[in-house]
């Protein structure tokens, strides 16, 4: 993707520290952004509340969320992935509420095939 | 990356399935239900036909890397395409 001229960014609601993390973890060479509150993905329109009945769950999983977030809001961005050309228009939008689906990375480079064809 | 055992031809859903196939014995009943029944309420309110569509403009932001470094998005697209991936979190 980024041999086609693309630039990469990871957005999470996730504080710094834990960013920080993520991005080493993985070995990430894109900056990897903490939205806060969810400010961007509520602008992407992805933010939902985690169902009551899911949270002591999460947090007996490790996944506690208002430590992770730094409020307690308990809302969650649904895993979404965006193509956007240089002009800001949407080209490839995939999401999907079901968390355990993720778009195929070749669909994103298809995608950007065509832009820079054009 | 994190999962060296796969070779990354290897199509992204596929290594998500035989991830679940190697979990999911460990999941007590219970609560694999409850995942199963809250993602089936979160896919019917229709939540994700809602958010930004192709042909639409992406909003402009600025936030912050761990390392304290702003990146205003407007400024990421001069230099030409970007592609946006939101996550939920390292947990």
């Amino acid at each position: 993707m980024q041999a086609l001229g693309a630039s990469i960014v990871a957005i999470a609601p996730e504080q710094p520290v834990k960013t920080v993390a993520t991005s080493e973890k993985d070995h990430l060479t894109f900056p990897v952004l903490s939205d806060a509150g969810n400010n961007v993905a509520r602008q992407f329109k992805l933010v939902f509340p985690v169902a009551e009945v899911l949270r002591p769950i999460y947090k007996n999983i490790g996944a506690d969320l208002p430590a992770y977030n730094g409020d307690e809001s308990w809302e969650l961005p649904m895993p979404g992935t965006f193509v956007v050309d240089k002009s800001g228009t949407v080209r490839l939008a995939f999401v999907d509420a079901d968390y355990t689906r993720r778009l195929e990375p070749q669909a994103i480079v298809e995608c950007l095939r065509q832009i820079t064809q054009a | 990356m994190s999962t060296p055992s796969h070779s990354l031809n290897t199509e992204l859903q596929e290594q998500i399935s035989a991830f679940q196939q190697q979990m999911l014995p460990n999941i007590p009943k219970e609560i694999l239900a409850t995942f199963e029944k809250t993602t089936t309420e979160l896919v019917r309110s229709g939540i994700a036909e809602r958010s930004l569509h192709v042909g639409e403009k992406a909003p402009d932001f600025t936030l912050a890397t761990a390392q304290g470094e702003q990146v205003k998005f407007s400024e990421v697209l001069q230099k030409g395409p970007a592609v946006v991936t939101f996550y939920r979190g390292g947990w």
